[in-house]
């Protein structure tokens, strides 16, 4: 407790997990939902090749990764819909080449190579005042727009056909769902990383889901479960020496492998005893 | 009365495969009409084609005499239940204020009491009430059906569009939901695509036979020889045996 008011990385390291996990809780219930999962670790992947082309070009990595994460989440809805291929397909080699992407553009910048390891695995100790000034921007940014657009996203979903004869605008939420999955994984990056992010979009979810099926219950649960699994890997990582991205993943898996068992374990019981 | 639909000339290419060539098809106001033919026949091709979900290659497709999207916000579409995520995380009543999503603005959206009256009252009126707060995991296939067309009368259409309304539900409901249908009908226009030839017959002014093209349009009766055609199998296998007849009593093929 002493180091948290002492240290000004702590503090800033747990607004991150805060303010992180709120863009997570809502957006990844999302991705279950539309079961997006696999895209959303292909845009993670692509952001990579964002983060080399910032050190390449001299200007701030997480920037790039927005823009090329943005670019490469439309450009895999665009030829999904145009060429029809299956997005799986387009999602593996997005993934690939936008981790070769940032290969090379690292490879080709002069000078030191910079610290890859952060950028894959997170380091939420390393949140600086300006990247938490960017997380808050993007979180207001997701919310904004997902309130806004609730019932339609909801609607949109479900059934999507029905909502198109109803008018609702599908293809430009389609793109908007992308974009937002994209402006996540950026969020995401600092604290635990494009490698390790798809397990903080799925695990929060899928435990809530196990509680309610209130989509915005769901949502709200994931955020506080987030919320938990980041500060719980943290204080791990920091009394144990531990890399704070695969603390936190270890935590929330944990969790849900745990609560799982748990629930499968107490319907066993249920259902022999009656 | 005028005509609800009227499609003239349609075709439709999945990339290069045609499944509908050359479709014409007028469906007057009130009309109980049903649509039918062997899977892969084009119905549900059709269904899309008149909902706005493909492009067709040529032809024209008009309701009450508009065309496009302004044009769609008159039909209630009932889609088949099967394909639902039956965990998706919404209520009997959410699915229902779907359809009041028809021709509203989707930013900051939010719906109103006198919205949520109109679901109240559809629920009533299609015996669900009880199911309103229910997620729709916990209903029955009859169960989500009726939900799914209360939804679709949310919208208040003028035409109710169904694809295989009565696939997998227990013969009771079934019946139930053809009364409902029948007093609909009274409302509006109803066209539903359907495999079940026995509701067709007891049910269902005028058919249309589908297999890429249309080869018969008229009512319930119809010729054995066309169905033969349509269907490319014995009429026996759909004659036979169901307790209304969908056929004219006709002779044995000779073989």
């Amino acid at each position: 407790m002493e180091a948290i008011l002492k240290y000004n990385f702590l503090q800033n390291a747990i607004l991150a997990a805060v303010l992180a996990s709120i863009a997570c809780g809502v957006i990844g219930t999302y991705i279950m939902e539309k079961k997006l999962v696999m895209m959303s670790g292909g845009i993670a992947h692509t952001a990579f090749g964002g983060i080399g082309l910032g050190y390449f070009l001299k200007v701030e990595p997480i920037f790039t990764a927005l823009g090329v994460s943005v670019v490469a989440a439309l450009a895999v809805a665009a030829l999904k819909r145009k060429a029809g291929t299956d997005s799986d397909l387009l999602i593996g080699m997005f993934w690939s080449l936008g981790m070769a992407m940032g290969v090379v553009f690292i490879a080709m910048t002069p000078g030191y190579p910079p610290d890859i390891a952060s950028v894959l695995f997170g380091n939420i100790l390393a949140v600086s005042r300006s990247d938490l000034r960017l997380i808050l921007g993007l979180d207001i940014l997701i919310l904004v727009t997902v309130y806004a657009l609730f019932q339609v996203f909801k609607a949109y979903i479900f059934d999507e056909e029905f909502s198109s004869v109803a008018g609702v605008p599908v293809r430009l939420l389609e793109y908007l769902m992308y974009i937002l999955v994209a402006v996540t994984v950026v969020v995401m990056i600092r604290v635990v990383g494009i490698i390790l992010v798809i397990a903080l979009f799925t695990a929060p979810p899928a435990i809530a889901k196990q509680f309610t099926y209130d989509m915005k219950k769901i949502m709200g649960l994931s955020v506080l479960l987030g919320i938990t699994f980041c500060l719980t890997g943290l204080w791990v990582s920091y009394t144990v020496r531990l890399a704070s991205g695969a603390s936190i993943v270890l935590v929330a898996v944990g969790a849900y492998a745990l609560i799982s068992l748990l629930r499968f374990g107490l319907r066993k019981r249920g259902g022999t005893s009656s | 009365m005028g005509l609800a639909l009227d499609i003239s000339n349609l075709t439709v290419y999945y990339g290069e495969d045609c499944a509908l060539k050359d479709i014409s098809l007028q469906v007057e106001e009130r009309e109980f009409l049903g649509i039918i033919g062997p899977n892969g026949g084009g119905k549900t091709t059709l269904l899309k084609a008149i909902l706005g979900l493909v492009q067709p290659e040529s032809g024209e497709i008009r309701i009450y005499g508009a065309a496009g999207t302004t044009a769609r916000r008159s039909i209630g579409y009932v889609p088949q239940f099967s394909r639902f995520d039956r965990r998706f995380p919404i209520s009997v009543e959410e699915v229902v204020l779907m359809g009041r999503l028809a021709g509203r603005s989707p930013w900051f959206l939010q719906f109103t009491n006198a919205d949520r009256k109109l679901v109240d009252d559809l629920l009533e009126r299609l015996e669900i009430a009880e199911l309103k707060k229910r997620q729709i995991g916990q209903l029955s296939g009859g169960q989500l059906q009726r939900v799914l067309i209360a939804r679709a009368l949310a919208v208040e259409p003028r035409m109710l569009i169904l694809d295989e309304p009565t696939a997998s539900v227990d013969s009771a409901s079934k019946t139930r939901i053809y009364e409902i249908l029948k007093e609909l009908n009274q409302e509006m226009t109803i066209l539903i695509v359907t495999h079940d030839l026995s509701a067709v017959s007891s049910n269902i002014d005028r058919i249309a036979c589908l297999n890429q093209q249309l080869y018969y349009h008229g009512r319930t009766e119809m010729e054995a020889g066309l169905v033969e055609q349509v269907y490319g199998c014995p009429v026996d296998l759909i004659a036979h045996g169901v307790p209304h007849r969908v056929l004219r009593r006709h002779e044995e093929a000779q073989h």
